[in-house]
């Protein structure tokens, strides 16, 4: 996996901390997490 | 919807980096890190002037362990070295540290005895160890008594956890809960109680009472948590529904108690009558009530105690004994004892994580189907089904308070620096019973960004043994001392993981529903008609057993 790829777009993500759900984008590099952004229109990944 | 990986919080699978098909069961159900050593188990240390006897008997729960060296950090350099199959957090048990320390006597541990096994205790935190794991029903850990487990809780750090399958989870069950609080309270440690039940139905409903006390115990400043899985039936070794005297100097002298006249009278009585400070698991499942699961030579594994005394025209104590004289003790059953609204009650508690308690891998058999289907369970029975659960609170369970609870810094979280395990699945149609269906539970799983299940191409660093917690953890870090104060941490920040060792080249498995990625032989197959046979017969059994 390069740096900082898209893992998946427009998911419905559960943070895992109990809260409600977010639909975002999820990022990772070199097996971490880099970033959750707030989904972007341009991607309609599996949710 | 995408979750943190699940936290598996009570595995056995401490021999899945040494067998030689990767133990898909926990993948197949979104689990991308495993606690293992619970129960008391572990692989190490051993006394090395015991060695033969040690290695002679390990196959019979850990198969496929090669001969390594005595101490806990030979273990983890072995296993490091093979690589894993999920992320890999170890407790030591402290039925192994006894056994190493002072052999598998049926005695107090004297003071030269409790010195020899800190020792060992702490040796196992410095190798990586997240705690103490005790099995108070199993040999060596029977034997033991509070003074000794205080003592050894107190080699443990803030950061570490000590872990119990209690004294008794049947009759004994709210003096056994007592206990843990007691050693939470007089070592100062974070105590944890394995697998919360209320079995045998004249206890059925004392999860009321147990909860109390834990949440009495937390109120006065006690660091007390639990897990559990969501199954009527609990499994364990055969040999356990033997009295604790039955177990004094290890296997080779339970057998040829086994083989002694006057056996099957004597366990007739005890088992009808019970005796002080034993959990009397026969009596509490009933003959109709335990299932054979798996043995060695996989002849009597998919029936009842009962059923094979019919066959064998005899009566079901006399059926137990030739069983375990035919496996030479290599065999474990299921044990229907459980109500599911003591199972409601205490999944419903939020301090609740979730275990599967699954047998090691390799063992075979017809094993309980908590060992495939735990995660998938609660999120379809629990979860949709009963809505006992939210589904971002049973999430929670899985995930951030497992890793908070144990100490896993880094995971359980989606947030950035968070170890990139996740799981993506249909919470309209997650399910645990995989006979017959179309589909896995889960869509796909990466752990590190590694697919270990579908999804994903790209590949990340493999999955790895989990980073022993540090009394101040840099970075995304868990908090220990105040998970049953506090349910949100901070969001985590990144921090450097080192390379692991290489692994064998991934590969598909070959069936068409199954998409499963795995190293060396593609064992996902087999493992799902495994698990299609053990839930066909386990389903069978609990309709019996209703
Ligand atoms: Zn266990």
């Amino acid at each position: 996996m390069r740096s900082d790829s898209l893992v998946i777009a427009g998911a419905l993500v559960y943070d895992g901390e109990g809260g409600l759900p977010t639909v975002a984008d999820v990022y990772v590099a070199d097996g971490l997490i880099e970033r959750v952004a707030p989904a972007s229109d341009a991607h309609s990944g599996p949710r | 919807m995408l979750s943190p990986g699940f936290i598996d919080v009570h595995s056995h699978g401490d021999n899945a980096p040494f067998v030689a098909d990767d133990d898909t069961a926990k993948i197949l159900q979104g689990i991308t890190t495993e606690v293992v050593g619970n129960c008391g188990i572990s692989i190490g240390p051993h006394d090395p002037s015991a060695a033969d006897a040690f290695f002679a008997q390990l196959p019979s729960f850990f198969p496929g362990v090669p001969r390594i060296g005595p101490r806990f950090a030979d273990v983890l350099a072995e296993a490091d070295r093979r690589g894993y199959v999920t992320n890999y957090a170890p407790l030591v048990g402290h039925g192994t540290v006894r056994a190493a320390a002072m052999s598998e006597a049926a005695r107090p541990a004297g003071a030269g005895d409790v010195v020899r096994m800190r020792a060992l205790v702490a040796e196992a935190l410095e190798a990586g160890a997240f705690g103490l794991s005790t099995g108070l029903i199993y040999p060596p850990g029977v034997f033991s008594d509070t003074d000794e487990l205080v003592a050894l809780a107190t080699v443990l750090g803030d950061e570490h956890i000590f872990t119990s399958h209690i004294r008794g989870e049947s009759d004994n069950v709210v003096a056994s809960v007592e206990e843990i609080v007691e050693i939470g309270r007089r070592s100062g440690r974070r105590v944890h109680v394995s697998q919360h039940k209320a079995a045998g139905t004249a206890n059925w409903g004392k999860s009321e009472q147990t909860l109390r006390i834990v949440a009495q115990a937390r109120g006065s400043g006690v660091a007390v948590t639990q897990d559990m899985y969501p199954y009527r039936a609990g499994s364990t070794n055969l040999s356990a529904t033997l009295p604790a005297r039955y177990h004094d100097g290890g296997a080779p002298a339970l057998l040829e108690r086994l083989r002694a006249p006057g056996v099957l009278d004597d366990l007739r009585r005890a088992i009808a009558h019970g005796e002080p400070g034993w959990e009397n698991l026969a009596k509490n499942a009933g003959w109709d009530g335990i299932l054979i699961a798996t043995t060695r030579d996989h002849r009597f594994e998919g029936r009842t105690l009962a059923e094979l005394a019919v066959e064998m025209a005899t009566d079901p104590v006399e059926a137990l004994v030739r069983v375990l004289l035919e496996e030479e003790l290599a065999a474990s059953m299921v044990a229907f004892m459980m109500d599911e609204p003591d199972i409601e009650r205490i999944l419903a508690d939020p301090h609740t994580s979730i275990g599967t308690d699954g047998l090691p891998p390799g063992l075979g058999g017809k094993p309980h189907p908590r060992t495939f289907g735990t995660f998938p369970r609660v999120l379809g029975e629990y979860v949709r089904a009963s809505g006992v659960l939210a589904l971002s609170e049973a999430i929670r369970r899985m995930t951030s308070l497992a890793a908070d609870t144990f100490g896993l810094a880094g995971r359980g979280r989606i947030a950035a620096g968070c170890a990139a395990d996740l799981v993506l699945f249909d919470a309209q149609t997650v399910a645990d019973n995989l006979a017959g269906a179309k589909k896995r539970p889960v869509e796909w799983l990466v752990a590190h960004s590694f697919g270990l299940l579908g999804g994903p191409t790209a590949v990340g660093p493999q999955p790895r043994r989990v980073p022993a917690p540090k009394a101040k953890a840099p970075g995304c870090a868990s908090k220990p001392r105040s998970t049953w104060k506090r349910r949100h941490t901070p969001t985590c920040f990144r921090r450097s993981i080192s390379p692991t060792a290489s692994r064998p080249p991934a590969t598909s498995c070959s069936s068409p529903t199954c998409r499963t990625r795995v190293h060396g032989a593609a064992s996902a197959t087999t493992k799902r008609d495994v698990c299609a046979r053990s839930c066909f017969t386990y389903g069978q059994a609990e309709r019996r057993a209703r």
